[in-house]
């Protein structure tokens, strides 16, 4: 599928482990994806190697049509792939604003003496960001604390920072790592109402998540992994039928 | 030609033995402590000062010696590292032992003075040349030490300990393990081991305060090349750098020293950053 | 960033004292302080983005300041160039130096790359004694001066007040823009600033060849403020007072190091006697304020004041505005 971000029949071992078992995966542009598995299942492994941290051992990374198998974790931010983490890992001591001006950097082209005689370009660059990022916190609901240091957030509050960031980055794919980690009923929706804007302008999501009510209602397809293997995708009605899933998620 | 050798074999004893006391404490702290160097310097003028000044038996002074680095090793563990470990900013313990480190040299230079003075014979020798005792110690207190530290690792309780931590000190701490106290102890040890590196290595080196950089310095490429974690390697490293040294002073003259071990040290890292025993991951970007 | 945005008034009210500070002071050794404080400064401001900002801890840079001396004394003085074209030539000189030791040193942790340049401050100032031929060893080398109207001390502070100025505006404007915002996530989170694709190893070493340019040119204004230069003057000791300065002043501030600066430089000029526990009161205040305020008295002072407009960790009511955000990822994507 042109400009999809896929995995391709991935292999990643840890010592004598199998983490992640001939997995292949879809990532389209425009769609929410769901990726959800019990604990040990490989998802937040598959998200590492999808997103660079991690190195395949077998397999390919896909993007647009383009082998990026052995790009790092710049390269493919680069390319457009931005991700969340599942603790937020932001820059403490910088304020909101300043953080989520750093999603900015990919589309920064000034150089470090460029930047020091305070040139035309930085000047305008800065002041595009930070338009940009301003639009975005307030789009996300954090306009109130633009100036606040990130340190004295809230948990919430950090993780949605770190998608304001994400997106200021212009990216076309998002790699949300249980975002839904410690949120109330109301900051879910939240969440979800972001996230289906994310996707109406056209970002490819993949939200991996614990919370699979959450999962099945937003999500356009799901990936459902156990044991480092896939054992159902397809549309979120579809798998949240499947047999096998119900007996991983319900049964003994 | 042998007195280069055996110099250089020396030498490298004594650079061993630093790498091994760095060993020692990154084992269960994982700080790289600048301050290393400086266990040798206090011992060595500790020995001097009682052995020479105050008369002391030798023996005596030797156990003085322990003791100063006993104390300097806890210090230094209670000062620089225990609240920065629990903060867990990588950049503090570097300033943190630099500062101390620092510190200490100053104090000395101010209390002893800037002039290095020469160090007690340990045991009565009448002669000079390729046997002189001042070889000798220090290289078969390197061997005496690596192997020492092994069998400790090994066979005793707490060695197994200082493994378990230097693997996984967050699951020993869940085991149980008094991860604050065994810290502690080694910092004692390595502090004990630095003196009597010191005093063995103090009639080559005599009692000076500029010691401690120099050697913190050299034993750090010691450990670098050998590999951090390897006692073999601390052993290694120390003799081809000795030797490194020994040469370049004997065809160059003295003043290359340094510019050649940081040579090697660049040289190495950039081919073989872990070292020739060493498992660490060490390179980052 | 809004903590680095020092106000221009206090900047102007500032730059105006220091300007006319010589029609305000008769006495030519207070100017020289100065003038020696303004000189360090032209290091430390642009050492202050490596270790404060970038986060890479460089013990020895001395030893470019070091080379950026002996440079300037070889080329203005025995080759009879122009100060001004050998002062910079100095300063490229050790931006090379720079790059070459950065090289390698700079994708090591960070206790390598402090030992890499602590052994590179300790061999520069070992050949300094050791290269007769060249550095004239312990004897040293008289240092030229600049033409007129620099060749006073006023004129020369003004010199020094100048380029200290430009480096000042240089490293402000860095701090800023989002090359300074790519440096501090560098230092604190290298996921983050890898996630966000900062070129990691390209920004150390960027960074870290420009303050080695600057150390150069502060090299050759040293050798000149002192008339005379000698391999002791360039001891360890000094590198570790620059530091000493950044992390006290407070790490990824730019006033902090200023004042940290000054202060430590000013101490032993004022207290004689007591200079020669110089070094040890640094490990000292070093040591205590890594244990209790590791960001320095920056920090202290940029906490107190988010603590008076009551900034307190406290829940925020999140509020998207969802018809605005899908505007702005419409309009990007």
């Amino acid at each position: 599928m042109s400009g999809a971000l896929e995995a391709r029949t991935v292999i990643r071992r840890f010592g004598g482990l199998l983490a992640v078992d001939g997995v292949s995966l879809e990532l389209r542009p425009g769609e929410i994806h769901g990726l959800i598995g019990p604990n040990g299942s490989g998802k937040t492994t598959l998200l590492n190697l999808i997103s660079g941290y991690y190195t395949v051992d077998e397999g390919s990374i896909v993007l647009a049509g383009q082998d990026v198998t052995g790009h790092s974790v710049r390269d493919r931010a680069l390319s457009g792939v931005a991700r969340t983490f599942q603790t937020p890992k932001l820059v403490l001591s910088l304020p909101v604003l300043d953080n989520a001006m750093l999603g900015g950097w990919r589309s920064v082209r000034s150089g470090f003496l460029e930047t020091a005689i305070a040139a035309p370009r930085p000047k305008r660059e800065e002041a595009e960001i930070r338009a940009r990022a301003v639009d975005i916190l307030r789009g996300v609901g954090l306009g109130q604390v633009m100036d606040k240091r990130a340190d004295l957030l809230e948990h919430t509050a950090q993780r949605f920072l770190e998608i304001a960031r994400a997106l200021t980055s212009r990216p076309k794919f998002v790699l949300l790592d249980e975002p839904a980690g410690g949120l109330t009923g109301t900051e879910i929706q939240h969440l979800a109402d972001i996230i289906g804007v994310m996707r109406d302008g056209g970002i490819g999501v993949l939200l991996v998540e614990h919370h699979t009510d959450f999962v099945f209602r937003i999500c356009d397809r799901v990936t459902a992994l156990n044991l480092g293997r896939v054992i159902a995708h397809g549309s979120a009605t579809a798998v949240r039928n499947d047999p096998e899933v119900i007996r991983v998620y319900l049964g003994a | 030609m042998l007195l280069v050798v055996v110099s250089g074999l020396a030498l490298g004893g004594l650079y061993g033995m630093t790498a091994l006391v760095y060993n020692v404490m990154y084992s269960t702290s994982k700080v790289l402590s600048f301050g290393t160097g400086q266990f040798a310097m206090v011992g060595g003028i500790c020995t001097a000062w009682l052995v020479l000044d105050l008369h002391w038996p030798i023996w005596a002074g030797f156990i003085a010696c322990l003791v100063s680095g006993a104390v300097f090793g806890w210090l230094s563990e209670v000062i620089a590292v225990r609240r920065i470990v629990a903060a867990s900013d990588e950049h503090l313990w570097v300033l943190s032992t630099l500062a101390l480190s620092t510190m200490v040299q100053e104090a000395m230079s101010l209390i002893w003075g800037t002039d290095p003075t020469p160090f007690p014979r340990v045991l009565p020798q009448e002669f000079a040349g390729a046997f002189d005792q001042k070889f000798w110690l220090p290289m078969i207190l390197a061997v005496l030490m690596a192997v020492g530290l092994e069998q400790f690792y090994r066979r005793s309780m707490i060695g197994k300990l200082f493994i378990a931590m230097s693997e996984d000190s967050f699951a020993a701490r869940a085991r149980g393990v008094a991860t604050d106290r065994m810290r502690s102890l080694s910092y004692v040890l390595a502090g004990v081991l630095g003196a009597l590196s010191g005093f063995a290595g103090g009639q080559l080196t005599f009692a000076d305060f500029a010691l401690g950089t120099a050697l913190g310095l050299s034993g750090f490429i010691a450990l670098a090349v050998g590999g951090i974690g390897s006692s073999v390697g601390a052993l290694v490293g120390g003799a081809i750098l000795g030797m490194l040294t020994s040469l370049t002073t004997h065809y160059f003259g003295a003043e290359y020293q340094k510019t050649i071990a940081i040579g090697l040290l660049i040289l190495l890292l950039v081919v073989r950053p872990q070292g020739l025993f060493g498992t660490t991951q060490v390179r980052q970007v | 960033m809004k903590h680095n945005r020092i106000r221009p008034a206090l900047v102007g009210l500032f730059a105006l004292l220091a300007v006319v500070l010589p029609f305000l002071t008769g006495n030519i050794y207070y100017l020289h302080v100065a003038t020696v404080i303004g000189v360090y400064w032209v290091l430390i401001a642009t050492l202050n983005l490596l270790v404060g900002f970038t986060g890479q801890l460089s013990v020895g840079h001395v030893g470019l300041l070091a080379i950026g001396a002996y440079a300037f004394c070889l080329l203005a003085g025995g080759q009879g160039w122009n100060p001004f074209l050998a002062l910079l030539s100095g300063g490229a000189i050790c931006a090379g130096i720079g790059l070459l030791l950065g090289l390698p040193s700079l994708r090591l942790p960070g206790f390598y790359f402090a030992m890499a340049t602590l052994a590179f401050g300790l061999i520069v100032s070992e050949l300094a004694l050791a290269e007769q031929w060249l550095t004239n060893g312990s004897v040293g080398m008289p240092a030229p001066s600049f033409p007129t109207p620099f060749d006073t001390p006023r004129g020369f502070y003004w010199l020094v007040l100048g380029i200290a100025g430009l480096v000042t505006w240089m490293t402000a404007n860095v701090a800023r823009f989002m090359w300074g915002r790519a440096m501090v996530a560098l230092r604190d989170s290298t996921v983050a600033a890898s996630s966000v694709a900062v070129p990691i190893y390209r920004t150390k070493l960027i960074v870290f060849v420009f303050s080695g340019f600057t150390a150069g040119i502060a090299g050759g204004l040293y050798a000149t403020s002192q008339t005379y230069i000698t391999p002791d003057a360039f001891i360890v000791n000094l590198g570790i007072y620059f530091f000493v300065a950044i992390i006290i002043g407070g790490r990824g501030v730019i006033i902090g190091p200023f004042i940290g600066a000054a202060v430590l430089a000013a101490i032993p000029e004022l207290v004689g006697p007591l200079a020669k526990y110089g070094t040890f009161f640094y490990g000292l205040i070093l040591l205590i304020v890594v244990l209790v305020l590791p960001g320095g008295f920056g920090e202290l002072i940029t906490t107190l004041a988010a603590r008076l407009r009551r900034d307190r960790q406290s829940a925020t009511s999140i509020e998207p505005d969802l018809p605005g955000l899908r505007d702005v990822i419409r309009g990007q994507t």
